[in-house]
């Protein structure tokens, strides 16, 4: 008995659930450091926003009788960005309404992977800081949760001492005050527990450049625009590009493939609108939330973007004319 | 040597060329030949024979009328049938056997053809039986034929790119016959007017560009072959589609819903050449031709002259035999071939290879959902949105299917064989396009009614 198949008969090797397990993998660096600064609750938060996630994808699919889609590790990759976004004192009962809202709200009754039309992660943290505020804003460490990170004994230098109760760099910066450049880089302050290891986030997008699952318009574009629009307000860009959200914005939010415009010339101006949106809301608004709000709203642009910035065709377009 | 891509995107699958250092053999030990009427674009032929016939190889079975292309005995024996035939193309044909006497017996009548004037010229092609062996099948003499008016073809690109994996049956007729091909190229340069020949070949085939070129040298002396140039051109898939090669080579794009002849431009296969150089060098027509037969299926892999009309399931067992059971048929290659529903099946005239493949060779996936990676985009040759057609094409979306331009794709698959979600965007996008055709067929001739 012989097969049919349509063509191509030979396939690239890639997948869906490839590039999902490798975003996944190139998060592996920034779990350890978030385990590093902030103790285990951030392997704590990691766990239950993915596994609600998973859970949540899982149990979607059923009701709406469809083929579960778990397979695919994208509900894997949300539960990872999600978490990533999260204060290290999150009560896990908001980790876990907020991973139902990015899974249930954001995508699957959107049509699951592919058609959500936010990045489920942004916009389930957009959610948690308006339901509630308080609790978001604050980026204090639990004490109890801090024993057994490195970082945050109290045997290691004074270097990272402020992280238990100090603000964040983004609400240091509007209050004027100096930074250190290598904590900044390391990630020893205080933060979304994936925010704040630069360094960790550069190795994961590497990982991400080697595989070629993502490509550098966005990242480069959206950083880029960030610093000059920064600048042009008045605001040092140095600390815009080393504090708060914009290297994990960047590197694994902007540039989700589902939210972002799929044309070279749509990802240079959706990303350069997300420069925009950072730098207003960080030097003119509420200084917190800049890279979570202009993605969100950027996402939202992009069907209209798909729409203006399109291919052109090799030999042009004949359009018909029955005329 | 490092050659720089000369078209957008395409692919580079695994090449599986296994069988480009094997010489042509021939095989003409057939029991009988099924030849079928119907192996071009254009009109099926009227069989001339009947059961009971007995037929000389080269005497013509099959008459042409309008676009089509005459056909040839290919085996010297007796008619045992002329009747209609589903085949593993899936198709319902009218079918000639004939059981081969073994003698090889050549029609008396045979003879070089001559010709003296252009119109003469096309004729001889047109009883040659030759049409585009690349896999097209179109007609020969009607390709030069039609031109559009007031564009004179200048240009003749002659097609060795053999872009698709596993195939050589083109690297080996350009190594083993490059005099032909030169001659041949020659001769339409100079019959039909053109200013140059450009013979393509990508970079993976070192050994087909040195022994072409040394034959130019050779054969430098002969009538316009100062006019004839070997190219070789970076190894990408699509580059043998014809609307690629001519960008690739002239870097003038095809319009949207223009031929390559509308910029003076006409491609041909180099086996197409090769078979026609040699019915005007000897007067056999088109009666067997150069078959990859490959795959991990298959005992004996190897590239062979056999008669059209040849049954395939005897082909591989005389051939050596089947390795394994056969997962997956193909008549061409593994990008753009089609897939036969059974081995009992007669090669053709535009069937370049045979590929018998297990599972391990294949992917046959079922689909996802579209993640908006945009990969299909990147590989577009046509530098088209093929997820947007895919789903344009799905949803019948007339306006959208216009919009990106669905009449400029070229068929390759590039999309389909890149996409990480394994969506059948060649299917869609082909049945898109074909009901964009029929919808703008139908709205012209409302309009015109109206």
């Amino acid at each position: 008995m012989l097969k049919a198949s349509p063509n191509p008969l030979v396939k690239d090797s890639d997948s869906t659930a490839r590039i999902m397990l490798i975003v996944c993998l190139s998060m592996i660096p920034n779990i350890i450091a978030g385990f590093l600064i902030f103790g285990y609750r951030a392997l704590i938060l990691y766990a239950v926003s993915v596994l609600t996630c998973v859970l949540s994808e899982h149990v979607s699919c059923m009701l709406m009788k469809k083929e579960s889609t778990i397979k695919d590790f994208s509900a894997v990759v949300t539960g990872l960005l999600f978490a990533a976004l999260l204060p290290v004192g999150t009560p896990l009962y908001m980790v876990i309404f907020g991973a139902i809202v990015a899974i249930v709200v954001v995508k699957m009754v959107f049509g699951g992977i592919g058609y959500n039309f936010a990045n489920p992660a942004i916009a389930a943290r957009i959610v948690l800081i308006i339901a509630f505020p308080a609790t978001m804003a604050n980026y204090a460490v639990l004490p109890q949760y801090a024993q057994g990170s490195p970082a945050l004994s109290a045997d290691v230098s004074n270097l990272f001492a402020d992280t238990v109760t100090s603000a964040t760099p983004m609400a240091l910066l509007n209050d004027g005050a100096k930074l250190d450049l290598l904590g900044l880089f390391l990630g020893t302050h205080s933060g979304s527990i994936g925010e704040v290891s630069m360094l960790a986030i550069l190795i994961g997008a590497a990982i991400l450049l080697i595989f070629g699952v993502i490509d550098l318009w966005i990242p480069l574009f959206y950083i880029g625009s960030t610093l000059v629009f920064a600048l042009l307000l008045g605001s040092d860009p140095l600390y815009n590009l080393m504090s708060g959200g914009l290297m994990l914005g960047a590197w694994y939010m902007a540039n989700d493939y589902t939210t972002s415009p799929l044309t070279k010339q749509g990802k240079i101006v959706y990303a350069i609108g997300c420069g925009l949106i950072t730098a207003l809301v960080r030097v003119v608004g509420f200084a917190s939330e800049g890279v979570a709000f202009a993605i969100l709203f950027m996402n939202l642009l992009t069907p209209l973007l798909d729409k203006v910035f399109i291919t052109k065709p090799l030999g042009g377009v004949k359009r018909f004319n029955a005329r | 040597m490092f050659l720089k891509k000369l078209f957008h995107g395409g692919v580079h699958p695994s090449e599986h060329k296994d069988t480009s250092m094997m010489p042509i053999e021939d095989f003409y030990e057939v029991g009988s030949v099924l030849i079928p009427m119907f192996m071009h674009i254009g009109a099926p032929c009227k069989p001339l024979v009947k059961r009971g016939d007995v037929v000389a190889r080269g005497q013509i079975i099959g008459e042409a009328t309008g676009i089509s292309a005459p056909i040839h005995a290919s085996v010297s024996g007796t008619v045992k049938s002329v009747k209609d035939r589903l085949l593993a193309t899936n198709s319902v044909i009218s079918c000639v056997e004939i059981e081969n006497d073994g003698e090889m017996r050549l029609d008396d009548s045979l003879k070089a053809p001559s010709y003296s004037d252009r119109e003469s010229f096309l004729q001889c092609i047109r009883d040659s039986g030759v049409v585009g062996l690349g896999g097209a099948g179109f007609p020969t003499w009607q390709k030069f034929n039609e031109s559009k008016p007031g564009v004179k073809i200048k240009t003749l690109l002659l097609n060795g790119m053999e872009c698709e994996p596993y195939i050589t049956s083109d690297h080996r007729q350009m190594l083993e016959n490059a005099d032909l091909l030169i001659k041949g190229s020659a001769r339409l340069v100079k019959e039909l007017d053109m200013d140059r020949a450009i013979i393509g070949l990508e970079d993976n085939k070192p050994d087909a560009l040195k022994v072409l070129k040394a034959k130019l040298e050779e054969l430098k002396s002969y009538d316009k072959v100062d006019s004839i140039e070997v190219r070789a051109f970076p190894t990408r898939y699509p580059q043998g589609a014809a609307k690629i090669f001519a960008y690739a080579a002239t870097g003038i794009p095809v319009p949207a819903g223009s031929r390559t002849t509308d910029i003076g431009v006409q491609v041909i296969n180099v086996s197409t050449v090769i078979e026609l150089e040699r019915y005007f060098e000897t007067g056999l027509p088109l009666v067997d031709r150069v078959i990859t037969l490959t795959g991990d299926c298959v005992n004996k892999p190897g590239n062979y002259r056999v008669p059209i009309g040849a049954l395939l399931d005897e082909l591989v067992e005389s051939l050596g035999g089947f390795s394994q059971e056969p997962s997956v048929v193909t008549m061409g290659g593994p990008m753009n071939g089609q897939v036969l529903s059974d081995l009992n099946t007669p090669i053709i005239k535009n069937n370049n290879a045979i590929l018998l493949l297990s599972d391990e060779r294949v992917d046959i996936h079922a689909e996802h959902a579209c993640i908006r990676c945009g990969r299909c985009i990147e590989v577009c040759p046509a530098n088209l949105m093929p997820l947007k057609l895919d789903q344009a094409a799905r949803n019948r979306d007339f306006e959208m299917l216009d919009a990106f331009a669905v009449n400029n794709c070229v068929d390759c698959g590039s999309c389909a064989y890149i996409c990480p979600s394994k969506r059948h965007l060649l299917q869609s996008i082909k049945a898109g396009k074909a009901f964009y055709r029929s919808e703008s067929r139908k709205m012209t001739a409302a309009k015109k009614e109206a």
